[in-house]
This record gives C-alpha cells, structure tokens and sequence, in this order.
C-alpha cells in the first residue's frame, strides 16, 4: 500500500519537475496575480476633487473642511456659495463630492449639541463616489471624536455630554481603506482554487489521454491510492503558494496579520479538499485535456465572479446571492478575510468551516463513485 | 503433465451500442503458448484483450484468466498478468528508469528482486547505457521493449500484447519477436495480437478474428489444412497493378490479391486457371515472367477466408 502510494507521489512530483512550463508557472503566477491586485487593480482612491461650502466661516468648520484635504483622499479644489453651483460642479464632473457645513456648527460643538453636515457624492461613478462616501465619513468620525477628545480634556463640569458631529461612522477592521488588504486574503482563496482545481483534472485527464491510465489501470493498484497519489503531491504544491502569497502579502505589501497562521492552514486545508473534490469530479467526466481545461475555467470564473473575490456579494441580484451559497470559495473568502483582517477564530468562523467540510464531503463522494478503476467503454 | 488453460473464453460479447465489436467469442489459451489473435483493423482484437485485462466489462458472456473470473475478481487477474497496450502507455517525460521504478513499486516487487529484474530487463531491451533517457527521446523499437520491460517487471506468468509490433521496423520486429520466444520457453504464456501474416506464423495456435466473429481457431499448420481448399497461382510479372485488375476477374480465379511484388490467385482447377491467367496477361499487355504452383501461406488462407466470409 505504501510501496505504491509513495510511488505514485514521486512520479508526481518527478513530472511536475520535468514540466517546464509548470514548475515556474506555479511559482510565478501568484507572484504575479499578486502585483497585478495590489498595483494595477487597485481600488484605492486618492485626490478625489471635492466642493466645500462653508456657511458657517468659523474657526470649527474651516477645520472640518481642511481636514478633508489634510487626508490626501480629497482635494478641495472649489468654493462655490450656493446649492445652485454644487450642482453644476457635480454635473460637470468637476468634483465627485460636496460637503456643506451649515450656520451653526460651531455654536452646536460649543453647546455640546450634535451638529450636522451635509455630504452630496456624484452617484454615476459608483465606485470611486462609494469609496468618497466611505473616506468622507471616516474623516467626519475622526474629526468628531477629535472634538469629543478635545472637549472632554477641556471639561470642568463633568456631568457635560460631549458634542460630536454627524455621521459618525466608523470604518471597521481595514482603517487605512487599503484595497490590497482586502486582496491579499482573497488571492490566497483565488490561486488555491485555480491551481488545486486545475492541476488534479489535469493529472488525471493526462494519464487518460496518454494512455496510462488504462495501463495504471490494469495494475494490482488501488482506487484510493491513485486518488491520494494525484492529491497529495498537488496539496503539497498548494499549501507552498499559500506560504508564498502570506509571504509577499505581509512582508512587502505590510498587509496586517492579525488571526492564527495554523487556524489559516487548517481552514486552507479544508478548502483544499472541496477544490480537489472539484478538479477530481471535472477529471472523472472529461475526456480530454483541452475538456478539462475548459469545464474548469466554466467552474472557476463565474464562482469567482459571484463569491465576492471581486464584487461584493451583498450588491449582487438575489438570485445571485442565492447561488453563491453553492459556491464554497464564498465560505472561504470570508474565512480568510476573517482570520487575516479580524483575527477571527473557530468561534466565529464555525458555520463557513461547516459549509466547506459538507461541499468537500459531498463532491468527494460524488467524484470518488464516479472515479472507477474501469473504463465505462 | 497435464495441460491447463490460462485464459477460457466462454461467448464472450461486447456492444458499443448498437455495434457489436465482440460477437459471442469462444475459445482457450493453453499454458505456456503463444496465441495470435489475428485480425484486420477494427475486428475487436483490442475489445477482447481489454475484457481479459479487465479495463472493460463484457457485455455478457464470460472469461477466466489464470483462473480468476476477469468480471468478478478483476483485482486477482490484474496482480498475476502482465498488459503491454496498443499505445505503448509510457511515462514519456520520465527516464527509462524511472518507468521501470514506477511500474516496479505500482506491481510491489521488493528491491533487492527489483535490482535483478532492472538489469534482466535492460539487457533484454537492450537498453544498457540509456537508463537515464527519457522515454519521449526513444526510437519506437526501444520505446516498445521499454515497454514490454514495464509489464513484465513483476514476472508475470501470463501477458498480453496488443499489437505490440505496430509501426516498428522489420528489424525491430524480428528483436522483439524472439524476446517473445524467450519468454515462452521460460514457462510464460502470451496473448499477442497482431495484423502481421508473417508473425502468426509464430504462433503456437492462432484464432482469426473477423468483425467481431472467430472465423478460424488452431494452429498455423491445421488452420491451412482445414480452411485452404483451393490452390495458389504465384504470378510473377512486370506491372502487378494491372495484372491483379486482369486476373481478378476471371471466372476460373476466386480471389485474387497482391503478394510482395507478385499476384497471388486461389483457384479451384489449376491447370485450367493456368491458362487462362496466361490469356489475360497477353490480352491486357504485361510482360510475365513466371507462374508456379504455391503452398498456401496464412495471408493465402487469410484472404480467402475473408472473401468467404464477405459472400456470405
Ligand atoms: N470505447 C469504444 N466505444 C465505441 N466503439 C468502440 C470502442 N472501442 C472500440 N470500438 C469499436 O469496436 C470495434 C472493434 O475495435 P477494436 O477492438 O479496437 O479493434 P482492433 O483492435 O481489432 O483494431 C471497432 O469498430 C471500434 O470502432
Ligand atoms: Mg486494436
């Protein structure tokens, strides 16, 4: 059994050597996937071009508005006095954002009261408008604690309710809004799907295509073993381009790590059996390599479109939302994401660990049954 | 000694379906002979050999080999046999050694055995000195012995080839067929399939595979004895091409086809048939050079088997 298994693994890894375009392609993709999302597509936006209205004209609310520019997403390029000309600005594409402060804000902050402030984003550039509505809020949260801070410190009578400013709210658990951050994890979820899926169809397809699998097949091998002799190697090789991405990920992007790095590979783990279920299941009804090939691109990128690598899955139609619940590296991203960003444990993680342990079950036997140690004709 | 059978064939059928590529097949393979399975292409010879190797189940019928049912105790059958497929199934982008390492540990041959059979295989390929090629850099007579070296790492008593001299040189083929002679004298028992009169000759016993069908089952000598009626007219003249047109259509001739350089034809009355092939060729213009009287050969035996099976 051993002597076998062994076997099998070695003449794996001997044929992934010899592969001269695999070798490096393995190594190098998720380099490269890597820069592409950090550099290229990043979603990171920064000197947005902003309105500021100041009715106000106080030392408070000049503050506000300098505070916009101060944090370098904003660029407060114009002035205008009235409502009319905001507009105009917005329709023109001049500006993306307004902030309105109206008469009154400082005598509110004084007077401990909640002061409020208006916030108009250009709504037909809905990426760059959403992340300006997100940085606008932050940086009224700050200011707003700023001056709740301040005012505390500067308090005598201590019964005194600290003003604050609206909207308060805060950005959670990526502060620094750095797209690559959100990208890191997901690329560890995107290439683990790619290579694993990949790389076990076509280990199968091509000993069915060369003609070897009917040899292997006429040997006193077991099933299993053949399965777990194509698996492990191919396990192996993804938990290096896990390794890898962690890697590059926190050492030269400095995305934080803040969850267990063995509660990471135990998680990645159980992916990895859901997706070698998947490319083991693809291998059992293709053919062909070109077949194989293609069933797992039809596999891979609408589950990559619709389990929130890229788009939010929350934004997506609701029968889309429903059909990503069959998608199991929907459960994973928000795996990773948690233990990367949120440091989250078993404890809060347990429901998509449960969903991935039943997919891989599932695809497992079902792949399993249909992987026969016969050709069917 | 008794003679024991290594393979039974008891009406063996397989549909693809609607074509019925084995059609209620029956025979045996004694121990330690060499059986040709001859037949043009598409007969089902590779049909049959992959039932006995248990690559595929029988439609219905049944077969044993070494004594294993091959449909309900696959597993036994495939530990005891050697397969050398149609294709030659090495690991081309692995070494010769490395491919007789993968077989080795996949049959479980312990490696102090392993060591004796490498070298014993190595020699008889003759593979000395490129143990470290790879298998895609081979010519197709190396690659075919590596091959044969793989299948029958585990000493098997029982192999079978499926056309294992396809697209080999004549050379090549002789080398490979007196491999097989050895292993027969050591006590193995081989199933060969083959489309090669010459190499069925060879053979211990043959059976003659035609769409499916055995059309003819026993040794070379009785095979000719039984099914060769007829006599053979070697023609040897200067324009085969036009002479084959010529006699074939004769009344006095039932078939007739090209032999090497040379127009073989089956007739019933020889003397008679004589004549007239000598008429057609001074009618038709080409020069002939000599007529003689042949003893038949299997391809003879082959083809007019083949020409009565289309009449029927
Ligand atoms: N897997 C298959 N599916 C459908 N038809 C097949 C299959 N394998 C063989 N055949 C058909 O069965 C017939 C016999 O094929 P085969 O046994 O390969 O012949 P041979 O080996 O004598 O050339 C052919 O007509 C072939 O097309
Ligand atoms: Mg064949």
């Amino acid at each position: 059994m051993w002597q076998r298994l062994s076997r099998i693994i070695k003449k794996e890894f001997l044929q992934l050597r010899r592969d001269r375009g695999m070798l490096p392609m393995l190594i190098v993709l998720p380099i490269v996937q890597l820069m592409l999302f950090g550099y290229v597509v990043s979603t990171d936006v920064k000197h947005l071009s902003m309105a500021g209205i100041d009715h106000d004209k106080s030392a408070e609310s000049r503050r506000l508005v300098a505070s916009f520019s101060n944090a370098g997403y904003f660029d407060v390029n114009y002035y205008p006095d009235n409502m009319a000309q905001v507009t105009k600005l917005l329709d023109a594409g001049d500006a993306i954002i307004a902030l309105t402060v109206p008469n009154g804000y400082a005598d509110d902050i004084a007077a401990g009261r909640t002061a409020v402030v208006q916030i108009i984003v250009d709504g037909t550039e809905s990426n760059a408008s959403s992340v300006a509505r997100n940085y606008a809020t932050l940086i009224i949260g700050r200011q707003s604690n700023g001056i709740a801070q301040a005012k505390l410190r500067t308090l005598t009578n201590l019964g005194a309710r600290p003003p604050t400013v609206d909207p308060r709210v805060r950005v959670l658990f990526n502060p620094s809004m750095k797209s690559v951050n959100f990208m890191v994890p997901g690329l560890i979820a995107f290439i683990l799907t790619l290579s694993t899926i990949s790389l076990t169809s076509e280990a199968i397809v091509r000993e069915r295509d060369q003609g070897t699998l009917e040899q292997l097949i006429v040997t006193p091998i077991r099933r299993g073993e053949l399965i777990l002799g194509k698996l492990i190697p191919y396990t192996i090789v993804a938990f290096v381009q896990i390794t890898l991405i962690l890697v590059v990920g926190v050492f030269w992007f400095g995305v934080p790590f803040r969850g267990s790095i063995a509660f990471l590979y135990f998680t990645c783990l159980l992916y990895v059996f859901a997706s070698l279920g998947q490319g083991l299941l693809i291998s059992t009804i293709s053919k062909t390599r070109q077949q194989a090939m293609l069933t797992t691109m039809f596999a891979i990128f609408p589950a990559m479109l619709i389990s929130g690598f890229v788009f939010p899955v929350e934004n997506m139609p609701k029968i889309i939302q429903i059909v990503s619940y069959a998608v199991p590296l929907k459960y994973f991203l928000v795996i990773v994401r948690g233990i990367f960003l949120k440091g989250a444990g078993w404890q809060t993680l347990w429901p998509q660990m449960v969903a991935l342990v039943i997919f891989s079950a599932v695809i497992f036997t079902a792949s399993v049954t249909r992987f026969q140690k016969k050709f069917s004709d | 000694m008794g003679e024991t059978n290594s393979v039974v064939v008891d009406h063996l059928v397989k549909r693809f379906g609607d074509l019925t590529a084995v059609d209620d097949v029956s025979f045996t393979v004694k121990s330690g002979e060499i059986f040709g399975f001859l037949g043009p292409n598409g007969s089902g010879k590779s049909t049959t050999i992959r039932i006995l190797c248990g690559v595929i189940d029988p439609t219905d019928g049944n077969a044993s080999v070494l004594g294993y049912n091959v449909r309900t105790q696959p597993e036994e059958v495939k530990r005891r046999i050697g397969y050398m497929s149609q294709r030659f199934s090495l690991y081309e982008d692995l070494t010769v050694d490395e491919n007789l390492d993968f077989y080795a540990g996949v049959y479980e041959v312990p490696p102090e055995r392993f060591a004796e059979r490498r070298t014993y295989i190595l020699e008889m390929a003759g593979l000395v000195g490129r143990e470290n090629e790879l298998a895609a850099n081979l010519s197709v007579g190396w690659k075919q012995r590596l091959a044969l070296g793989c299948s029958i790492v585990h000493e098997p008593k029982m192999v079978f080839l499926d056309e294992p001299t396809g697209g080999v040189d004549p050379v090549s083929r002789r080398q490979f067929w007196d491999l097989l002679y050895e292993m027969a004298d050591s006590g193995v028992t081989l199933f060969v399939t083959t489309h090669y009169m010459d190499e069925a000759e060879h053979c211990h016993r043959l059976a003659f595979i035609y769409q499916g069908e055995i059309i003819a089952l026993g040794s070379p000598a009785q095979i000719k004895a039984d099914q060769m009626t007829s006599t053979v007219i070697e023609v040897d003249c200067d324009d085969c091409e036009r002479a084959l047109e010529a006699i074939g259509r004769l009344d006095d001739v039932q078939e007739a086809y090209l032999y090497g350089s040379m127009v073989h034809a089956n007739v019933d009355d020889a003397r008679k048939a004589k004549r007239t092939i000598k008429e057609a060729m001074g009618a038709s213009g080409v020069g002939l050079r000599e007529m003689r009287i042949v003893e038949p050969n299997l391809e003879d035996v082959f083809v007019s088997l083949m020409d009565k099976m289309e009449r029927r």
